[in-house]
């Protein structure tokens, strides 16, 4: 009797999970054929978080920026080159058109008179006046208000027309007014008190002008955009896009081999022999903007002001840079995924990478160069050392982030064998960045995601920039940036440029380790464009799927749920 | 003056102030605690953001002033009803711990359900054979399992399942094209996607309760009075009855003490399978250093140790009558 319940059971589950299989797959009703072949599907992301809000100026991390990229429209997008002198390369989306005024201190935005946001009202002018003074508001506390600094005011003459004017003429105007900021709403938020924007119901529940519309948010489990059929700009050829939280790596591996996935950023050296096998999944070519260093603190942790005991020493640091093998790191940590940085900025966005060059790996003259800084190993302890102070420093790592812990081993060996001592801390990522910001630390590996134009070097590597928690402070450095930034003849910009790179990398305030290639695994239906570097997600509304290779959740339709 | 209240009303009352007191002790303590922790909600913006935008968020938030401020302004706002503000969710904390309940509530239950039939089943099963070859084989599984780290388990149980063997989903509450199934397919799928993480927890609760429950059987079989009882022509089954029911005491502590851990989040469980419940809550809030989702969450799991403490001394009483005299209050 008992053996024949539990083979009841046992029937019972196996019979559960044979039905479901087949509703997972076979049951959906399709609510109408797509208009264009190419049109039609659903793409599922797994990702390993959600965002905690969508509100844009507060955005922070891929996974926001992915929704919010599908939801709201910029006035113009920037090409494939990524191209941010003048306005060559942008094309028209909120805006229909632009013109310079003669001085080139403004520039006046006509919107097209088509958008429209997604509650159906149009989008006007005076939205784009409340967008700027929203992201360079205080109370809002948005991370790209400082990249907005050479915008004076924007106004709104009439509802179509929003004119940007500009402190000063630099060639990247046209980029600061497009690029940094989404439109938003004023109709929905211009009554909310800007220091309770973030709590606002928006943040959860926006309204943008894309050509995508948010249809669901089921908070810790998947966010859901659908297309706009009748959007001025056409609609995207896919019908929705679904991100599924998935936190577990090793799950949402599987989630992807298993076909109940179509896109994962996160893929591992280790799951390259599996992709192999599995024909239903396919690496696509991701080329991030993303360089990783270890960043040295040059002022002592401990007071105000002076030269940190060890690195604050120029001759320490670059004899430290030529102590690692950056080619051979690179490749233990990452295989082919991953190459050695040249600098404080990815290969793809440096304008001439011939004009300085890191330093090469040379333990017998990183030796040579401690020597000389006066580190010796007095006491033959292995360890060098100069008026009664080793040669020793804690280097501050994320527990997050597990390619910086392999990093941290591996630096740890190599600067040994020069005569340094490396205590890798491995820190819960709240610790780690209270020590960073207060300056507590003496080294810390980094890693930094540019932006096009190397808009954010002021931010990351200028001497009073927000992320330049090692308080490098050059000022041939910042004034060799701020003559590239500003320069409108691009000879001349890439002349200061390479000034920059070149001083930034003799003073050796970080170790450029490496640019990780992050290839994305994607189902082989889904047919992508080449994936633009500052974010995978750019062009998601043109990608399409193969009308051959549709599964049955290709075929749901644009319908609501039954 | 409590002299003057009847006697069970005291008892109430002197229970009412106890559980107040462990509900405010416990929430107070993580409060303080994450308070001690480096870092705040600024801080858990990550790595690489400004100053300014850290520090916009913490005057948002009054994070910005000191402890006992933060402190008697949670405390006041606790005291009519209200949660709080998560920081990390941009929603009342209420609601996002109300939803994150709810969806451990459909895990637990099953799990907790069958656990208890099957430990004590087997727990059973094995005491009255105890010393056999099938006894043996069987304690070494449940010892197995119990030793076996959560996350070990589930990531086994996921490989097998949905990976080897490819029946059941590989996470998630529902499938992600949930809503567009057709209505009658929507409780098969979330069927099917309950079936792996319940069958991960109870392994481990059916291991758990299994063992205590054939020791304290074995011992229950070598009591005095068992002896006595087929003398008094007492049939097996009955005498089996007896010793069972003698059994019961030690398994519903453990099973006392195993729900409301569950309840309070299977943080592992949860990651693994996607499960957005409260140990999936728990920790993106500590993650984030969501003070009052935090606080929140600890006063929830508070409530329900103390209920089914509550819970599982009256489950007590009725196995064992003597401990009934024993057991304070009504409440």
């Amino acid at each position: 009797m008992r053996a024949r319940f539990a083979t009841g059971l046992l029937a019972g589950v196996v019979a559960l999970a044979g039905a479901c299989r087949e509703t997972r797959d076979g049951g959906i009703a399709a609510n109408g054929p797509p208009v264009d072949a190419a049109d039609g599907g659903t793409l599922i992301v797994a990702v390993p978080a959600e965002p905690g809000t969508l509100f844009p100026p507060l955005v922070t991390g891929t996974q926001g920026a992915a929704v919010v990229s599908a939801l709201f429209d910029r006035l113009a997008e920037i090409g494939p080159a990524l191209e941010t002198y003048g306005d060559q390369g942008f094309t028209p989306r909120l805006a229909s058109r632009w013109r310079w005024s003669p001085d080139s201190l403004s520039i006046a935005f006509t919107i097209d008179a088509r958008a429209r946001w997604h509650d159906g009202r149009p989008v006007r002018a005076a939205d784009v006046r409340f967008t700027y003074l929203t992201y360079v508001n205080p109370a809002v506390g948005s991370e790209g208000a400082p990249l907005l600094a050479s915008i004076d005011s924007v106004t709104a003459p009439d509802d179509s027309t929003a004119v940007f004017w500009f402190r000063e003429r630099t060639p990247r105007q046209f980029f600061d007014a497009t690029y940094h900021m989404v439109v938003l709403p004023a109709h929905l938020l211009d009554t909310v008190p800007p220091a309770r924007l973030a709590d606002a119901p928006f943040a959860r529940q926006p309204v943008g002008s894309g050509r995508f519309r948010l249809a669901a948010w089921e908070p810790g489990q998947r966010l859901e955009v659908v297309a706009v059929p009748d959007h001025p700009r056409g609609r995207p050829h896919l019908d929705r896009v679904i991100w599924s939280l998935v936190p577990d790596v090793n799950a949402a591996t599987m989630k992807l081999f298993a076909g109940e996935a179509d896109f994962y950023e996160l893929i591992r050296p280790e799951n390259l022999p599996q992709l192999a096998r599995t024909p239903s999944v396919r690496l696509v070519d991701n080329p991030a903007l993303q360089y990783g260093f270890l960043g040295f603190n040059l002022r002592d942790p401990r007071g105000a002001g002076a030269a940190h005991p060890v690195l604050g020493d120029s001759l320490v640091r670059r004899a430290l840079s030529m102590a690692v093998d950056r080619r051979q790191l690179a490749r233990s940590v990452f295989d082919s995924l991953g190459i050695t940085a040249l600098g404080p900025a990815p290969r793809a966005l440096i304008p001439d990478t011939l004009a300085f060059t890191a330093p090469a790996h040379d333990p017998a003259a990183a030796r040579t160069l401690l020597e000389a800084a006066g580190w010796r190993d007095g006491n033959g302890d292995g360890i060098r050392d100069r008026n009664g102070r080793d040669l020793a420093f804690d280097l501050l790592v994320p527990n997050s982030s597990q390619t910086r812990q392999r990093y941290a081993v591996l630096l740890q060996e190599q600067l040994r064998a020069v005569g340094a001592r490396v205590t890798p801390r491995i820190l819960e990522v709240n610790a780690l960045v209270a020590q960073l910001d207060a300056h507590t630390f003496d080294a810390y590996l980094g890693s930094w995601q540019t932006s096009p134009g190397l808009a954010g070097m002021r931010q990351t590597w200028g001497s009073t920039g927000g992320g330049n928690v090692g308080r490098y402070a050059s000022p041939a450095f910042d004034a060799a940036v701020d003559s590239a930034l500003t320069s409108r003849d691009p000879v001349a910009a890439r002349s200061h440029w390479s000034r920059a790179f070149r001083q930034i990398v003799a003073d050796a305030p970080a170790i450029w380790l490496y640019e990780q290639r992050q290839p994305v695994a994607l189902h082989r239906r889904v047919q992508v464009p080449p994936l633009r570097a500052d974010g995978w997600y750019a062009d998601l509304a043109d990608w399409w799927i193969d009308p051959a290779q549709r599964l049955p959740r290709d075929r749901i339709g644009l319908g609501t749920p039954p | 003056m409590s002299r003057d209240l009847p006697p069970s009303l005291g008892r109430g009352l002197r229970a009412l102030v106890h559980i107040a007191a462990v509900l405010m002790a416990s929430a107070s303590l993580a409060f303080v605690c994450l308070h001690l922790a480096p870092g705040d909600a600024g801080t858990a913006l990550g790595e690489g953001l400004s100053p300014a935008a850290r520090d916009a968020l913490r005057e948002r938030y009054g994070l910005d002033q000191p402890l006992v401020v933060q402190y008697l302004k949670w405390l006041g706002a606790l005291a009519q009803g209200d949660l709080g503000w998560s920081t990390s969710q941009h929603r009342p904390v209420l609601q996002a711990i109300g939803e994150a309940f709810g969806h451990t509530l459909w895990l637990v239950i099953p799990a907790f359900a069958l656990s208890l039939l099957g430990g004590m089943w087997i727990g059973t099963w094995q005491g009255l054979r105890a010393g056999s070859r099938g006894d043996r084989l069987v304690t070494w599984i449940t010892l197995a399992l119990h030793a076996t780290p959560d996350v070990a388990l589930a990531s086994g149980v996921l490989l097998l399942g949905a990976g080897v063997l490819a029946l059941f989903p590989t996470g998630g509450m529902t499938s992600d094209i949930h809503a567009y199934l057709p209505m009658a397919s929507r409780w098969l799928d979330r069927l099917q996607h309950l079936v792996l993480p319940v069958v991960t927890i109870a392994l481990v609760g059916s291991a758990t309760l299994a063992r205590h429950q054939r020791a304290s059987l074995r011992a229950a079989l070598q009591l005095p009075f068992m002896a006595w009882l087929p003398t008094r022509g007492l049939p097996p089954a009955h005498i089996r009855w007896h010793a069972w029911r003698n059994a019961l005491a030690p398994v519903l502590s453990v099973a006392g003490i195993l729900l409301p851990s569950w309840l309070a989040g299977l943080v592992f469980v949860e990651q693994v399978y996607a499960w957005p419940g409260m140990g999936y809550l728990l920790v993106q809030a500590i993650a984030a250093q969501d003070m009052a989702l935090v606080s929140g969450a600890v006063l929830l799991a508070s409530g329900c140790a103390l209920t089914i403490a509550r819970v599982a001394a009256v489950a007590h009483a009725m196995a064992d009558p003597r401990l009934a005299a024993d057991l304070p209050g009504s409440l």
